[in-house]
């Protein structure tokens, strides 16, 4: 493990620590020679929010937006699925979203396209000399953005790029999948990983699966969250957060309705019963 | 001591040190990669990416040396992701 710690210390030494009020020097505008270069040929991993936001933008549902944009690559050693943003075919391998004039998802452009050239450490992460989370530039080749004549602090690009509603919703995902269960080594089953996909990424089907399956005879849920729930994308991923906290985990964020036990405990005695006899 | 090196199931190739990027689902900070363009796994890719997904993709044998896990790194292209190699090793002159 000696080269893996060598290497650690080589990329902190390559990617300077930096916190919010550090400066540098970065722009990104129409002028710069390679504008629009770094929308191609990228992995950008979609998180839950991302989806929301862009479903919207698009005015589409969150199923045409995953069927028509994205993939989710298979891999039986990811810990829960990802979702990826589908290039194009062409020869620069184009993000479906880049035209001419730049971004044309912009407000709603998602949260990894809006941190670059930062980076981002928290601690979770296996290393165990992170105790705080760090900010570190990250130099891409192509990337005149560093020739330009503005400094900035880490702050001043955050908020510029309005990553702190990213931020808030990015803590809730963070709470599922740094979760200890995962972090323990624990494996989702088929059927969690579906629901995980569909709870945090398909909100529209998700929300049809709460409103038309047995799915509130079982939980309590009242009036004002159903109504909630029923308007609101953002409190249907909460809600959804919650039920995979319960149903993945064990944890205590749903309420099962006294009815499901009684008839659960019902059908335990009768087979007691049954075996008795 | 002799420098831990990590070869390719597939191609027997070296595996080369990566700086995982942002927002991937991984957390270990460096990976092991196989970037050799010619490598069966790679080449294979493309066509297995197309069924799947009918996308022009494929993807590149990836090994998380704190978990021991080992999976596929997609890639839109052959020179996606080159970037995140980690080149100059000084600690190699060491052993
Ligand atoms: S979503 Fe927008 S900013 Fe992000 S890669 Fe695509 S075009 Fe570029
Ligand atoms: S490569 Fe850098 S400067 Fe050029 S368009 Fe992309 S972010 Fe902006
Ligand atoms: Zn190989």
């Amino acid at each position: 493990m000696r080269e893996l710690e060598n290497l650690k210390e080589h990329i902190l030494k390559d990617y300077p620590r930096l916190d919010r009020s550090s400066q540098f020097t970065f722009a990104c505008h129409k002028n710069v020679p390679c504008f629009n270069e770094c929308c191609g040929d990228v992995n950008i991993f979609l998180t839950p929010y991302d989806i929301i936001r862009l479903k919207k933008n698009l005015r589409i549902s969150s199923t045409e937006f995953l069927k028509k944009y994205t993939l989710s690559p298979f891999d039986k050693n990811l810990k829960y699925p990802v979702i990826l943003l589908m290039m194009g075919d062409d020869a620069k391998k184009k993000c479906p979203f880049v035209g001419e004039q730049g971004c044309r998802v912009y407000p709603d452009r998602p949260w990894a396209c809006r941190m670059y050239p930062l980076g981002m450490a928290s601690p979770g992460d296996e290393s165990p000399d992170l105790d705080r989370e760090f900010y570190f530039l990250l130099r891409e080749s192509i990337c005149k953005g560093f020739n330009e004549d503005r400094q900035l602090t880490v702050e001043q690009w955050l908020d510029d790029q309005g990553i702190n509603e990213y931020d808030q919703y990015g803590e809730y995902f963070k709470k599922l999948t740094t979760h200890r269960f995962f972090l323990e080594g624990g494996k989702l089953t088929p059927q969690k990983i579906e629901m995980f996909f569909l709870a945090c990424y398909d909100i529209d089907r998700f929300r049809n699966f709460v409103f038309e399956s047995s799915f509130l005879e079982k939980f309590e849920v009242d009036d004002v969250m159903r109504e909630k729930i029923r308007r609101d994308d953002l409190e249907m991923l909460k809600f959804g957060y919650n039920w995979l906290r319960f149903s993945m985990f064990g944890d205590s964020t749903m309420t099962v309705r006294q009815s499901v036990y009684d008839s659960r405990k019902a059908e335990l005695d009768a087979k007691m019963k049954k075996e008795k006899d | 001591m002799s420098r831990e090196i990590y070869t390719c199931p597939y191609c027997g190739q070296e595996l080369k040190p990566w700086a995982t990027p942002e927002m991937a689902c991984w957390s270990t900070r460096v990976q092991y990669v196989c970037f050799n363009d010619n490598c069966p796994y790679f080449l294979k890719g493309w066509d297995w990416m197309r069924s799947q997904f009918q996308v022009n993709a494929s993807y590149r044998h990836r090994f998380d040396p704190v978990t021991g896990e080992t999976g596929p790194l997609p890639v839109w292209s052959k020179d996606a992701m080159k970037n995140g190699i980690i080149e100059n090793q000084e600690n190699q002159c060491e052993n």
